[in-house]
């Protein structure tokens, strides 16, 4: 029963076709047997009920699983853009695919027989994408797309026409791309995030040089350094950002106006910087391990940062200051967001999705925004890492339990979206589930 | 017969701190003697701890509630490596957490409460009270299973950080929020306990180097999630931690 194909899937027809059975037949179970009720298709929290929508789960068009070769493949992640009257797309990566399909929400059943645009490459892995919100018509998407090996291809999945390539001969970053972001507002500037652990700012509608880029000193600040491109004309990369001493940036976030960016990286630091001044306004540290994921409130005023010490990390922006830690989840944290829906005066729902197959939901209690009380000075850290505003000791923070905590997959989960009438996740495993939000 | 890396480590620190106590032995006796005839009668002092104790040793502390009388009684326990019990799609964080769980002590194993002066029901916690140098970290991966009357090897993926620090550590910890850096990993490939290949990856100078038997290469750093174990159990053979070092980074 533990089979997908088999399972609950034989009653759709459109998704079904005498290929996929086959091959399914062919293979072992993509999945550890389990029994029947391990993973939750539905929960409660005080607002009502959410609940899968089975018919509007999104995959590979024949439901099979994907068999990777070699190297763990990359994190599946989800990119969605609205095209006016023309309703939502949905870009999803998994393995060494990627597909676009018309994201239908919960309204309608997901048509898997005809994606938009479907891409299978060879020797490199898409790892991450993002849609030009900016720009999107019903006639014409901007989406960008980065490599495991460092290249990154800006496509049109409805005008089919568009394709450019940056860093196509690997001389500006030979590391895999972490985040790719549009800038805000802009038609043409975007941020690239690398495993090296430097930022560039492209604008695509400029080549990149041919030869490797020197570059020179813009500006430099405390742990990151901003360098231009040294030549006679104006080419990609127009800035180089360099965030510590080179540890991996894991991802990166505008705040919902534009103003602000958050970057979380591999050396524990979630760094948040006025944009266009390129200013340092604040860090904070994780408890231990790298910062895979990080997310704003929707009144730009906190950040929601995930990492490999199995908790969510809460920073003010007012306060410069670690707020609240979140621990519930068995494993690293993978994505996190604020549910910029039911976010009110001075209250705030965090989701958060991890290496543990959970979904995790918390509330931010009210004590948590008001300034700290005076505490006992403790010992001081020799590292001096510890009992900082940035990191404060486990005790010197409040730490909060999660209001729903459910197994909601067999794989890790690796996305995590709110939406107006839904929530988005998806899982390593290459599917994209819709949950619906209570009808009220 | 494959042997255990565990009971070796096991063996190899207890027959360390042996050897050297043992000869700590024979040049007191010689310091005693040679003195014998200046003063009499000699002061009885617990053993200055080895080498071998400063690195690996750390302290556990349990404690126990008697649920008749409420008492809690505490014991420590000296430990050169922690046995964690492994599940599937965690952190080694959250089994270290699920170590220190509060177990009730009931039926055939009931707690002898020294203030009720009988055995009673009670509630067990153990946790960490001081923090090795070098944390040393086995995962419970062969798991006797009575269906089979076997043991059989569990692959579970359990996600190791380059960094990492305790949650359980006990309220009188010296150093509860000590720092620790990953710097080796020992790594069973394999079906099962009794057979399969040992390889290690250690962290030496800045670089992670793989050593397989006579082999060694240098490989990158991200290459270790390929050793965090696997998500299904359709494939019988899996290369994955065993054996997890961590190494404060205060004493560097």
């Amino acid at each position: 029963m533990s089979s997908r194909i088999l399972g609950p899937k034989m009653a759709r027809s459109e998704a079904l076709c005498s290929q996929a059975l086959l091959e399914a037949s062919e293979r072992p179970l993509e999945r550890p047997l389990v029994e029947p009720g391990d993973v939750k298709t539905q929960f409660v929290t005080r607002e009502g009920t959410y609940r899968l929508m089975t018919l509007s789960e999104y995959s590979r068009p024949n439901r099979v699983g994907y068999q990777p070769q070699g190297q763990t493949p990359p994190q599946v992640r989800v990119s969605l853009v609205t095209l006016s009257d023309q309703g939502d797309r949905i870009c999803f990566n998994h393995g060494r695919e990627l597909y676009v399909y018309v994201y239908k929400g919960i309204k309608k059943a997901a048509d898997l027989s005809k994606p938009l645009d479907k891409k299978v490459y060879k020797g490199t892995n898409p790892t991450c994408h993002d849609f030009n919100v900016t720009t999107a018509t019903s006639e014409s998407v901007s989406l960008l797309i980065g490599f495991s090996t460092g290249q990154i291809q800006l496509i049109d999945p409805v005008k089919k026409e568009l394709s450019k390539l940056f860093n196509e001969e690997r001389l500006i970053d030979k590391s895999r791309v972490t985040c790719l972001r549009w800038v805000p507002g802009n038609k043409s500037l975007f941020l690239a995030a690398h495993a090296s652990g430097q930022l560039y700012v492209y604008n695509e509608e400029l080549p990149c040089g041919s030869i490797t880029p020197h570059y020179q000193p813009f500006k430099v600040g405390d742990e990151f350094t901003i360098n231009t491109c040294k030549t006679k004309s104006t080419r990609n990369p127009l800035f180089r950002w360099i965030l510590g001493t080179g540890a991996a940036i894991n991802e990166l976030a505008f705040n919902p106006n534009g103003t602000h960016l958050a970057t979380v990286s591999q050396d524990g630091v979630l760094r948040v910087f006025q944009y266009d001044s390129i200013e340092l306004l604040g860090i904070a540290r994780s408890y231990f391990g790298g910062l895979l994921c990080v997310a704003w409130s929707g009144d730009g005023k906190l950040i929601a940062a995930g990492g490999e010490d199995d908790l969510v990390t809460i920073w003010s922006l007012e306060q410069k200051r670690v707020i609240a830690r979140a621990q519930g989840h068995h494993s690293w944290v993978s994505a996190v967001a604020f549910d910029w829906v039911l976010e009110g005066e001075s209250y705030y729902r965090i989701g958060s999705v991890g290496h543990d197959t959970q979904l995790c939901l918390w509330e931010l209690p009210e004590e948590a925004l008001s300034p700290p009380r005076q505490r006992v000075k403790k010992r001081i850290d020799p590292l001096q890492l510890v009992g900082t505003l940035s990191c404060p000791r486990l005790d010197e923070c409040p730490l909060l339990e999660p209001l729903v905590c459910k197994k909601i997959a067999h794989e890790r989960l690796t996305a995590l979206i709110f939406r107006s009438d839904c929530i988005i996740t998806a899982c390593q495993d290459g599917y994209v589930y819709t949950w619906a939000r209570p009808q009220n | 017969m494959q042997q255990d890396a565990h009971e070796f480590l096991n063996f190899l620190i207890n027959r360390i701190s042996e050897i050297i106590l043992a000869e700590r032995q024979n040049s007191t006796t010689n310091y005693i003697k040679s003195k014998a005839s200046g003063e009499n009668g000699t002061i009885l002092t617990p053993p200055e701890p080895t080498w071998v104790h400063e690195i690996f040793q750390g302290i556990m502390t349990s404690e126990t509630r008697c649920l008749n009388c409420e008492t809690v009684s505490s014991k420590d326990e000296d430990f050169f490596d922690l046995q964690v019990d492994i599940e599937q799609n965690t952190s080694i964080s959250h089994c270290l957490k699920c170590f220190s769980n509060t177990e009730t002590l009931c039926s055939d194993n009931k707690f002898k409460c020294d203030n009720c002066s009988s055995y009673q029901e009670a509630q067990k916690r153990v946790r960490v009270k001081k923090l090795p140098m070098i944390l040393a970290l086995h995962l419970k991966r062969f798991k006797y299973m009575e269906q089979y009357n076997r043991h059989i090897k569990v692959s579970h993926r359990v996600v190791f950080p380059l960094e990492l620090r305790l949650f359980n550590t006990s309220d009188d910890a010296v150093n509860p929020d000590r720092l620790y850096d990953l710097i080796a990993v020992v790594i069973h490939c394999g079906s099962g306990p009794n057979r399969g290949h040992y390889i290690s990856i250690v962290k030496s100078h800045g670089f992670w180097l793989l050593f397989d038997d006579d082999q060694v290469d240098k490989i990158d750093a991200s290459t270790i999630e390929d050793f965090y174990g696997l998500t299904s159990d359709t494939q019988k053979s899996s290369e994955t931690g065993y054996i997890l070092f961590y190494q404060s980074r205060e004493s560097l």
